[in-house]
Parts: structure tokens; C-alpha cells; sequence
């Protein structure tokens, strides 16, 4: 369809005001926080389930491929419109709808950003869990397509673990309403379902969360070490030993440089890693699990163990890893984030193949990553204008994928396959894995109109 | 020669002679809902589970999986009923690695069999799931059903815990999601699809759980209220506290008076707040729940420990067990409801019971908002079918009014006829047939007893 | 500025974006608009784009790049900290070379080339606001020869609705015994309209002539109540004069026992900190020192305070190019402070003050919009 023609039918429906369309604007919703670019056909800022029904129903009737958008932090590509069509924008819709504190669940538009949340909830003490390191902007539609993870969510599980329900318009436009309030609802979980899938089968316009109260006291510690084996090592004996802390943090000597330089979070300059330890829940008992997680520290030769005195302390220890990704870009201008996943007796091996894989490609590797979950994150530090430069990242990145499928391990955590490792899925799937996937697309969406093109790779028949 | 009985030569090649059921007699003992299957076969490997679904799949025959049969009551009276798939004989533990907190094991095992064994691995672990027939009850019925129990509060459900599953698809296609890893968004997830699908969509053969520590310490508070208002309240107000029990149960007079619990009077409701943890946690919530209690007005502060505290949570969980070895005849529901509802909700059902002259036991997990009720008729619930029926539809209202769904879990056959076990249909069942119709495209699996006419 | 220059001056620093996006949850421009062509990332993106030649000098870049507020908040919550708002100042330069920048631009031009002030108005008339003083000296504050000169601003000196801050802060002076004098119809723009407009290239007539002015006068110490002259003049001048914010000079002349405070105050006051005194020129103590001083005053923090102040949407030149976009940011601003609870809200700048009251007066919100100077003369007692 003529674009021209696009932007007339869609303005009808959202208002000419928030339909986008000048060669700067497509330029502009071409591009995530992956490196991947492409150019869409047009942007719109719906303001409703309806308004975002009827597009869909338009993309539908016109085979228009339709992706939904929140703030553009994806790290696998999932937000680039590889094929063209229309991006569905969702700044318009970022209310809180609902608090129900009796009911420990709160109920919120896509577009709001998820920190947003969290700082009305704080006012009645209670807390939504998952904390991906961009909650500031993180839009909850993007947790619900990603299923983002975050630091806590080693103890308290991922966005699939606290998103209950959501009102989801499906490819062909009918609006749905999945899960809810109450749990176990009679049927398939489809809200487990559409968690985490990037967007391909159908768009949330609105979630139902969980909620809970605070804990009642935390604790956060920091363990320094002389090598990232042994700060590996220590996160698989703490879980060995059956404790599961809130948290476990682990940052290398690179990251820790530059987070110094970016946020001054205190950690040593150095130490060849640091390990970020926290452990919440009620205050008996606390002192002696510190203890004991302190004491496996000392064990897998941690240098020093301190803990945080003060909540500006572990603020400050926080920044530094929230911002550790971010900082990096200090060092050189670009990171791929391989979001390689290991069991959790896997870490120090596997750290170690790292590396080797940054010596024979001659790139820099920086490691910051959620060591509980088992999920790397090696940073790989490069500047995307030199192009054979580029090509070695990608073979790199591709290669520790393939460490980390060896190791038993997956090729995402929590970042999603979008465009980036559509053909590492094979990696870790079987043709027949693969094939059960795309039932499930074809069921929703048989004319491949929600976000085409994304994580299933084509399966040779 | 039936069609079915032209087939068997082929399925004997498949899983082995002795592996496979046809006398009409030992059938009965897989029957469901009073019908009976004309086979049952035992593959021992996933393999063969692969080839029996495949088969069926070519020649168009049903196939119920079954593990021990404890689930087999829910959903829809079967239509047609060929093969009955046993897992049982699938009952190894694959991949028991507690150094990474993460079990694999096949669908036939009991979960009472991994709690056994687990307990016994290094300094002691367990699968953080407490769901119905303790002894009885297979993994793969477990998921496959999405059955729970009261500490669901603290460790969550199958889907919470739940990281891998490898299923046969009634292609015959081994099909496996997740992993061993804790965090996983590689491709869509299949285990969430599968989870609670009742044999719809897969066969389920192998599961991967995570893992937890045995708790240091563990104890129970049982509290009971003369109002059940109270009861409610103080259930409440134990869930928006920073306390972490791992189960908050209120029950009514009549549950109380099945299971029995070592308090001083019994026909009141209850509260039971269930502990688990590190020892220091245990017994400050032990003293401050108990003393806020007091203060709510509870009849009585009773601490159970040890074999008391874990009785007294099996008898919780094996309920409907209980009532059969009575030899009752009942009717149990699954109400799923809002959370602060629990307490009127409660108070609706029991009024719907008297007024239709049945007794009525009630057990909610009242922090995740799962009502559990079990009406029970005197002599039987069969002369009272119509006043029953009307009940089923009472409650369903109630629950519905209250954002969620009755489930009727169990009933006679004649009362299951009339009503849809799954409650009133919910907009997301046309997805859910178009999934089920491109997955299983012939409708081999478990066909018509699910939610939706799945 | 050609997109050469462009290239060698900015391609690395913008390069060093990688549109990881979390400028998005600080941008007030994008904060109202929720368009990425507002995010600093897209800027960024844009000013990158057009170095690598993918795309070209659109209208829709003309108007995003004149759409920031140059608050800075992004390049402060930035991880690599990228100097977006030094990308969009070049960018602008390059549109003044090609001649496509928003037209209401050349009417301060012309205003600055004519007549020496952003108002367009004979520069003599920069005294006017001095009518309403009773009693003041015959000397009017002009003087031939001072230690100190209070550098006044086109803003303060030009619009009614600022007049009251070098109302009251000659009266502090004054009573505090400052040797001290105002340029009068000699103050001349301190340029940064132009800076933000793309042509700082025409701001050296006026740096030479204020520059001269304060080596005539001979004065040590050149004081600022407009922390945008303050910072341009830190920025651009050069000077052996010593510059400071009027929070400083308070703050010192208190620290001397020239101001000693009289009349306590008996509420709960907010403060905002002007991005280009607080962010910009990292003075953020001084003011709150200040108001810790006057006695029964209740300082409440506004939940971005200090490095993390949000711009009221006056800065920039927002104002002027797209009103109803700073208008918007007022009204975030306006917000913020009433969740406070505080009644009233200090600020020590002109352009703050016009900007949020000139929105809570047009839209009859209750807001009491206080310059630091009033509250330090109201709390020191009896007038001049």
C-alpha cells in the first residue's frame, strides 16, 4: 500500500496528530539499543485498546506488519521493523490504572515505565519485584514482551513470575482478555504464553501485576577478588550450599573501571572482580546467612568482604551496577551483550572459554552479569564503524552462544532472540522444537503480521 | 475383529508385550468417568512414547495419558476413549543436580518418591511443591493439571518452578522447552503452554524443576475464630504484613471437624499459618503472629511441630482422600477468586450448602485466593441432583461475581453431564481452540474433556 | 558551522550513544512530547546520521534540534555521559549555515544587533524597573568606579514580571553596605541568546564590550542574578574579575555578617535549582545554605534536586521558539513541586520564575513563585 494512502486510513483512526511519517521519523523508530537498524512505513501513538484494535485490524486486512514499541532498549533487535510496517508506539498509554493493595495486584497501561510504578507503590510499602537494569524507562510492555529480568530476579523470579494477566489485542485486532486478577484461571496460560513473545503474537494494552509487600530488611554485601574464576566459583558454592540470595552480582575488572569512572560506586580499581551479594526477607537470622555467604567468600579467596553500612552505600553499590552496561561505552563506543545462560555449576568453566574466545578474536571483553541465574552477560567492546571489526563481534558472540548451549546452558536470559540469534536457536532447539513454536505463531497469528520475521528461524522441511 | 484390535500387534511392537493392557477387566481399573479404554500401554522410554502418539496420531485413535490416576475425574466426561497412555512405567529421577538447585525427572515418578530421595541428597533438598495425594500423585499428573498445595504462598506454582519440559506433540514429535538453566527467553515458553494443558497438547515425559534447601526450621500456628469474618481479617492481615509464611489456610467448622487437628475446641474456623525457614525468622513469627492473634480475638494459640506440624499439612493435603476412605460420596470444587474475597466468598458458599441441606468443608489457600470445597450429602448425593445442580450454579456465580472460576473437580457422572465442570466460558477460549487445533489437528489428545470443549 | 567541522568535532562523541535509551526517563522534552525525535538518543542518532551522510538536513531536524531545553540532565544521567547538548548547539550552527532555523531567531538578532537586548527595546530603558524604588540613592546604583558590578540581565531588566529581582537585590546590596554598581543603559547582552541560537560567532562584540566595561569600572567581583549570564559568562569571558551567582554573594556576605536575617518565616519552602547555576555551574549549596539560615524556614527537597533538577522548560531558548512545548514542561515542573506539599517555590532565576508562574498565573494554580533575593530581603526586615 502506498504510504500516502497508509497515513490517510490510520490518521482516521488515531488522529492525524499522532501519525508520524517525515523520512526523519522513520529514521528515528528504526533503531533499539541493538545494532541492528531498518525503517518502518509509518509511526502511530494510539490512545486505546480500540484505537490499537482497529490498526491491528487494518495491518490485518492489508497484511501490514504491525510492532509494538515502548522505549526502544532491546538488546536482540526485537523492536526493528526488518520487514517494514507499522510501529505502534505506546507513550500515549502510560497510565497506572489500578493500585489494589488488598488484592496485591496493580494493573497499568503498556506504555508506563516500570520505575514509575514502583515509586507509587513504595508510598504503601509494597513492591513490584522484577528489575531490569532500564526500569527507568523499561515499559511494562516491554518487560510482558521480553519477560525481563533483572538482578532480583534470581530470588524472586522473572516478569512471567508477577505478570498475571493482561487485556491483549491479537493479530487479527479482537480484543482478549487473558489471566487476570485471580490466579488459575480454568485453560491454557496463555498470559505464560505471551510473556516473552517479543511481540509476535499479539499486543498487551494492558497487565495485571503482582505486588507484595517490602521486605522487611536487606542486606548487601560486597566481596573483591584477584580473579573472576574464583568470584565465579563462589556464586556456585553459595547456591550449592542451598542458599539463595536476593541477589548475586559479579563484575570483572573492565566493568569495574568503568562504572569508577562513570558513577564512583566504590569498588576497587584493582580487583580483577567484584561480587555484589544481597540477601532480604525478615531481620532474624540475617546477620548469620551473612555470615555464612561471607564465609564462602573467604573460602573461594575473596580478598576482602565488606557489607553496605548505610542505604546511601547500597545505593551507591547499586549505580554501579545499574549502570554498568552504559559505562562501558566510556571505553569504546559500542557493546554486543551476549546473553548466554549456564546451570550454575557451569559459571567458572565457562568464564574461562569466554575469555579464550576474547584472546582469538583480539577483541575486548567485559563481563557484568547476573552470576545466580548462570546468566553471562560478556560485553563485547568495539566501534561499529570499522566494519571488520563489526564482523568479528558477531562471530565472537555467535561463538559464546554456542559455549553457552554446550554448557547445557541457553542463548538468552533474558534479552530476548529477536533479530540477533534467530539462527542460534538452533543451537539449542531441534527442528521438531522449532516446528511446536511456529504452531503456536500460526495458531495466533497465521498471517505473520505481529512482528514478523523474529525469533524462529525458517526450518528446512 | 474391532478396529482397535487390528492395531494392537503394532503397538505390542512398540512398548513390548508385557507392556500393555487388554483385558477388559483390568481396564476398568483405568476407567474414567465410568468409561473404560479398550487398551493400556506402558511405553518405558520417551522414545516409545514417541512412537505409540505417532501411530495413534496416523490411525486416529485417542489417547488419555494417565499417571496414577488421581486426576482422572477432572474435566469433561471422555467421548471416545482408546488408548490409555501409563507413565508409569517413565519414573526415573534423570538429572538430580543439587549443586545447581535443578531436578530432571521423567513424568511417571511420585512426587512423594523425589521428596524421598531429594531429602536424602546432600545436606537435603525438596521440590517446593505440596499439591494433593502426597503418595500418590506423578509428576506429570501434578503438571499436567497445574496441582498446588497451601505453599504455593511462598514457592509459587508448577509455573513458577517449572524450567524444562520435554513432551511428545500427537505428531510424535519429541518437542523440548527450557533447559537447566533458571533463566531462559530463548523462543517461546512451551513449559507455560504445557503446564496445567491436562494432556491436551503433549504428552508430558520429562520435567525439569528447580530446587530448594530443606528449611532449617518449620512450625505451624493454628488459630481459630468464632467468626469467620475474623477468621478472614486476621488472614489478611497476616498477608499484607512483611511476615513470610509459607501458607496462610483458613478452613471452615466443617473441615476443621474432618482432619481433626490436635486444638482444643473444633467446630470453629481456622487459621493455619504455616512456617517455613531459618530458625531465628520461625520463632519470632510464631511469638508476634501469636500474640497479634491473641489480640484478634482467636480462641486458642496452637503450635505444631515436628510430626504434628507435618500431619497435619498432609491431612490439609490429602483431603478428598479422606473423604473417601469414609466413603463419602461428594462434589469438590476448585474456586479461584480474588484475594480479599476469600473470607465472604467462604460465608456465600457455606449459605448456598445449608440452604440446599448439604454439608460443606472448606479449605482456601486464602493468600493466593484458591477456594477448595467439598459438599458432601448425608446419604448420598444422587437423590439430591437437582437441588446440587442448582448449588454448582450458585457457587459459580458467587466465584464469577468475584473475578474468578468454579471448577468442579469431581462429581457423579450424571451431575457432570448436565453442567460444564469448567464454569462459565472465558473470551480466550477461541485462542485456545485454534491452539489446540493446530497442535493436535486430529484431536487425539485427551479430546473433549478440557475447558472450551478442548 | 559546515558538516565537516561537524564530523570532526562530534562524530566520536556522539558515537559514544549506543541508544540503550535511559535518557528517556530524565528528557523533559520528551517526558511531554513521548516522541523519540525529543530523546536526546534521537538527536544523537540524527546528528550522527547526518555526519555519515544517511540522511540529510530535513525540516523535521531544524525543529528537533532547536526543541531542547539544554538542561544537560541527559549528558548527567548519561553512563558514557555524551555531550548531546553540545551535538545539538553544533547542529544549530550548521542550520544557521544553511540558512534554515526557525525565523523568530533573526527578531533577537536583530534585537541584539540594534540595540543590545533581547527586548528589542532602546538599551537606556534597562533601568526602568528602578521606578518603583522609594527612596534610593541619587547615584541610582550607577556608579563610575565599584569593587563589585551586578551584572543584571536582559530577562530581569526588560520584563515586568522579573523587575522584583534587581529590585530586591540592589536593596540587599545596598544594605549591606556593597560597594557596588550596574552597567545601566551600558550592560549589553551577555550573548547567550546567540549561543543557543547557532551563532555564537556574533556574541564577541558584545564578550569585548562587557568585557571593557568591567576593566573601566575596575571592579573585582562581577555578580549574577541570572544564572545564564552567570554561566555564559564562565563559559565565554575572559576575565580577570572574580564571577559570582548572587547565591554566592549572599551566602558570603551572611558568612561576614553584612546580612544578618530578622524576620523568621514560618512554612515550608521548595527549591529548584536552575539547570544552568545548579547542573551547569554546580552551585547547589549556596542557595540552601541561604534559606537554612533564615529562620523557621522548612527546606523540602523536590524529588529531583541538585545534579538531577528538572528544567522548568524555560531554558534554551525553548521559550521562544515553541511555547507551548515549554509551557508543557511548566506544567510537569508545577507538578513536581505541589508533591511537595510545599506551598511556595524558591528559585534563583528569572527565566524559572517566568516560566513557572507565567503557566500557574494563566492556568489560576495556587503557587507562590519566590526569587532567592525576595525571601533573603523579606527575612532580613524593613526595607531599603
Amino acid at each position: 500500500m502506498e504510504r500516502e494512502r497508509m497515513v490517510e486510513e490510520l490518521s482516521k483512526i488515531v488522529g492525524k496528530e499522532n501519525v508520524l511519517s517525515s523520512e526523519t521519523d522513520l529514521f528515528l523508530y528504526g533503531y533499539d539499543a541493538s545494532l541492528f537498524k531498518a525503517k518502518p512505513d509509518c509511526i502511530l501513538f494510539p490512545g486505546s485498546t480500540e484505537e490499537v484494535s482497529q490498526i491491528v485490524k487494518f495491518c490485518h486486512r492489508e497484511h501490514i506488519p504491525v510492532i509494538a514499541r515502548g522505549s526502544g532498549t532491546n538488546l536482540s533487535g526485537g523492536t526493528i521493523p526488518t520487514r517494514g510496517g507499522i510501529i505502534l508506539h505506546f507513550s500515549r498509554m502510560n497510565k497506572i490504572l489500578e493500585i489494589d493493595i488488598e488484592n496485591q495486584r496493580a494493573v497499568v497501561e503498556p506504555g508506563l515505565f516500570t520505575l514509575a510504578l514502583k515509586n507509587q507503590l513504595a508510598r504503601y510499602g509494597f513492591v513490584y519485584q522484577p528489575d531490569p537494569a532500564s526500569e527507568k524507562v523499561s515499559t511494562f510492555g516491554g518487560n510482558f514482551a521480553e519477560n525481563s529480568g533483572g538482578p532480583h530476579c534470581l530470588k524472586y523470579g522473572v516478569t512471567t513470575n508477577h505478570i498475571l494477566g493482561a487485556e491483549v489485542v491479537l493479530p487479527d485486532g479482537e480484543v482478549i482478555q487473558v489471566g487476570g486478577k485471580a490466579l488459575d484461571n480454568p485453560g491454557y496460560d496463555l498470559t505464560g504464553l505471551l510473556v516473552g513473545s517479543e511481540g509476535t503474537l499479539g499486543i498487551a494494552t494492558q497487565l495485571t501485576l503482582r505486588i507484595m509487600p517490602k521486605s522487611e530488611a536487606v542486606k548487601t554485601m560486597l566481596a573483591i577478588y584477584n580473579s573472576l574464576e574464583d568470584a565465579g566459583r563462589t556464586v556456585s558454592a553459595i547456591i550449592a550450599d542451598g542458599i539463595v540470595p536476593a541477589t548475586l552480582e559479579i563484575l570483572d575488572k573492565l566493568t569495574i573501571k568503568a562504572v569508577e569512572e562513570s558513577v564512583h560506586a566504590g569498588f576497587p580499581l584493582d580487583a580483577e572482580a567484584v561480587l555484589l551479594i544481597e540477601i532480604d526477607g525478615l531481620k532474624d537470622g540475617m546477620e548469620r546467612l551473612a555470615e555464612r555467604i561471607m564465609e564462602i567468600c573467604r573460602k573461594n579467596n575473596a580478598r576482602e568482604v565488606k557489607s553496605a553500612k548505610t542505604e546511601a552505600e547500597r545505593t551507591q553499590l547499586w549505580a554501579g551496577r545499574k549502570g554498568a552496561f552504559g559505562a562501558l561505552s566510556r571505553l569504546r563506543p559500542n557493546y554486543l551483550v551476549c546473553d548466554g545462560t549456564v546451570p550454575r555449576t557451569k559459571l567458572p568453566e565457562v568464564l574461562v572459554q569466554v575469555m579464550e574466545v576474547s584472546k582469538k578474536y583480539g577483541l575486548t571483553i567485559a563481563n557484568v552479569f547476573h552470576a545466580g541465574d548462570g546468566n553471562l552477560h560478556p560485553l563485547i567492546l568495539f566501534d561499529e564503524r570499522d566494519e571488520e571489526e563489526l564482523r568479528k563481534v558477531h562471530l565472537a558472540g555467535s561463538e559464546i552462544m554456542k559455549l553457552c548451549a554446550d554448557a547445557g546452558g541457553t542463548i538468552s536470559g533474558e534479552h530476548g532472540i529477536g533479530t540477533e540469534k534467530m539462527k542460534e536457536m538452533f543451537f539449542i532447539f531441534s527442528p521438531q522444537d522449532i516446528a511446536a513454536m511456529r504452531k503456536v505463531k500460526k495458531a495466533f497469528d497465521p498471517e505473520d503480521i505481529c512482528n514478523p520475521g523474529k525469533i524462529l528461524p525458517e526450518v528446512q522441511a | 475383529m474391532s478396529r482397535i484390535e487390528k492395531l494392537i500387534p503394532k503397538l505390542k511392537e512398540i512398548v513390548g508385550e508385557t507392556n500393555l493392557i487388554q483385558d477388559p477387566e483390568k481396564l476398568k481399573a483405568c476407567s474414567v468417568d465410568g468409561k473404560r479404554p479398550k487398551v493400556v500401554v506402558f511405553p518405558g522410554t520417551i522414545a516409545e512414547v514417541s512412537k505409540v502418539v505417532a501411530y495413534a496420531n496416523e490411525q486416529s485413535l485417542t489417547i488419555l495419558p494417565m499417571g496414577n490416576g488421581t486426576k482422572m475425574g477432572i474435566g469433561t466426561i471422555p467421548g471416545k476413549m482408546d488408548v490409555v497412555l501409563s507413565t508409569l512405567r517413565l519414573n526415573r529421577m534423570t538429572d538430580c543436580d543439587c549443586d545447581n538447585l535443578t531436578l530432571s525427572a521423567e513424568s511417571g515418578i511420585t512426587l512423594g518418591e523425589v521428596q524421598k530421595k531429594l531429602g536424602q541428597e546432600g545436606k537435603g533438598y525438596f521440590l517446593p511443591l505440596d499439591p494433593p495425594h502426597t503418595l500418590k500423585a506423578t509428576l506429570g499428573g501434578i503438571v499436567a493439571t497445574n496441582s498446588s498445595g497451601p505453599g504455593r504462598l511462598i514457592y509459587g506454582t508448577a509455573r513458577d518452578l517449572i524450567i524444562g519440559i520435554k513432551a511428545v506433540f500427537p505428531n510424535g514429535d519429541i518437542v523440548a522447552s527450557g533447559g537447566k538453566t533458571v533463566k531462559n527467553v530463548s523462543g517461546y515458553d512451551m513449559c507455560k503452554l504445557l503446564i496445567g494443558s491436562y494432556g491436551t497438547l503433549g504428552i508430558l515425559c520429562e520435567i525439569t524443576f528447580k530446587l530448594l534447601p530443606l528449611p532449617e526450621r518449620e512450625a505451624t500456628l493454628l488459630l481459630p475464630f468464632v467468626r469467620l469474618e475474623e477468621a478472614a481479617q486476621f488472614g489478611r492481615e497476616i498477608l499484607q504484613s512483611q511476615y513470610l509464611p509459607s501458607s496462610i489456610e483458613i478452613l471452615n467448622g466443617m473441615a476443621v471437624k474432618k482432619i481433626n487437628p490436635p486444638i482444643a475446641q473444633q467446630g470453629n474456623y481456622l487459621v493455619a499459618i504455616g512456617l517455613e525457614g531459618v530458625a531465628e525468622s520461625i520463632e519470632r513469627q510464631v511469638s508476634e503472629i501469636g500474640e497479634r492473634a491473641k489480640k484478634k480475638s482467636a480462641l486458642e494459640i496452637a503450635v505444631l511441630r515436628s510430626e504434628s506440624h507435618s500431619s497435619f499439612w498432609k491431612a490439609i493435603r490429602d483431603f478428598s482422600e479422606g473423604l473417601a476412605e469414609e466413603g463419602l460420596n461428594f462434589i469438590s470444587f476448585k474456586s479461584n477468586i480474588l484475594i480479599s474475597r476469600c473470607g465472604e466468598v467462604m460465608g456465600s458458599y457455606e449459605k448456598i450448602a445449608k440452604e440446599s441441606g448439604v454439608d460443606c468443608g472448606l479449605i482456601c489457600h486464602s493468600g493466593n485466593g484458591i477456594l477448595y470445597s467439598y459438599v458432601f450429602g448425608g446419604k448420598g448425593v444422587r437423590s439430591k441432583k437437582e437441588s446440587l445442580l442448582n448449588l454448582i450454579r450458585e457457587f459459580s456465580l458467587v466465584a464469577v461475581k468475584n473475578e474468578g472460576h468454579p471448577v468442579v473437580e469431581s462429581a457423579p457422572p450424571d451431575i457432570k453431564k448436565r453442567i460444564d465442570v469448567w464454569g462459565e466460558p472465558r473470551g480466550d477460549y477461541e485462542i485456545m481452540r485454534r491452539l489446540k487445533k493446530e497442535i493436535d489437528p486430529k484431536g487425539i489428545l485427551n479430546p473433549g474433556r478440557f475447558a472450551g470443549g478442548i | 558551522m559546515k558538516t565537516e567541522q561537524l564530523k570532526t568535532l562530534f562524530y566520536d562523541e556522539v558515537a559514544k550513544c549506543n541508544h540503550c535509551g535511559f535518557c528517556l526517563a530524565h528528557c523533559p522534552v520528551y517526558t511531554v512530547t513521548g516522541r523519540e525525535w525529543a530523546t536526546p538518543r534521537g538527536k544523537n542518532v540524527l546528528v550522527k546520521a547526518i555526519i555519515e551522510g544517511k540522511i540529510d538536513w530535513t525540516p523535521e531536524i531544524e525543529e528537533t534540534l532547536f526543541r531542547c531545553t539544554g538542561c544537560k540532565l541527559c549528558t548527567q544521567t548519561c553512563f558514557p555521559a555524551v555531550e548531546t547538548n553540545q551535538a545539538v548547539l553544533a547542529g544549530r550552527e550548521c542550520l544557521v549555515d544553511r540558512k534554515q532555523y526557525p525565523k523568530v531567531v533573526d527578531r533577537v538578532v536583530e534585537a541584539l544587533e540594534t540595540h543590545f537586548n533581547i527586548s528589542n527595546e532602546p538599551n537606556a530603558n534597562r533601568t526602568l524597573w528602578m521606578e518603583k524604588l522609594e527612596d534610593i540613592p541619587d547615584h541610582r546604583f550607577q556608579k563610575e568606579k565599584a569593587r563589585v558590578i551586578y551584572f543584571v540581565g536582559c530577562v530581569a531588566a526588560f520584563y515586568p514580571m522579573a523587575h522584583k529581582i534587581p529590585q530586591t537585590f540592589v536593596q540587599i546590596l545596598h544594605k549591606a553596605d556593597v560597594d557596588f554598581t550596574i552597567l545601566g543603559g551600558e550592560e549589553w547582552c551577555c550573548g547567550f541568546p546567540l549561543i543557543q541560537a547557532g551563532m555564537k560567532e556574533k556574541m564577541q562584540k558584545l564578550v569585548e564590550h562587557n568585557q571593557e566595561k568591567v576593566k573601566e569600572i575596575g571592579a573585582e567581583t562581577v555578580v549574577f542574578a541570572c544564572p545564564s549570564c552567570f554561566h555564559t559568562w564562565k563559559e565565554k569571558y575572559q576575565t580577570n574579575a572574580e564571577l559570582l551567582h548572587s547565591t554566592q554573594f549572599i551566602e558570603r556576605l551572611i558568612g561576614e555578617g553584612k546580612i544578618t536575617f530578622q524576620n523568621g518565616a514560618d512554612r515550608a519552602v521548595t527549591y529548584h535549582d536552575p539547570c544552568d547555576l545548579g547542573r551547569n555551574s554546580k552551585v547547589f549549596d549556596a542557595p540552601r545554605n541561604i534559606l537554612k539560615r533564615i529562620p523557621g524556614l522548612n527546606l523540602v527537597e523536590l524529588e529531583g534536586n541538585r545534579q538531577l533538577s528538572v528544567c522548568c522548560g524555560g531554558g534554551g531558548d525553548l521559550e521562544m521558539i515553541d511555547p507551548a512545548l515549554s509551557a508543557a514542561i511548566a506544567q510537569r515542573k508545577i507538578e513536581e513541586i505541589q508533591r511537595t506539599g510545599a506551598g511556595e517555590v524558591v528559585t534563583s532565576c528569572q527565566q524559572c520564575i517566568r516560566t513557572i508562574s507565567g503557566y500557574a498565573r494563566k492556568h489560576k494554580i495556587k503557587l507562590k513563585v519566590r526569587d532567592i533575593t525576595e525571601v533573603v530581603l523579606e527575612a532580613m526586615g524593613s526595607p531599603l
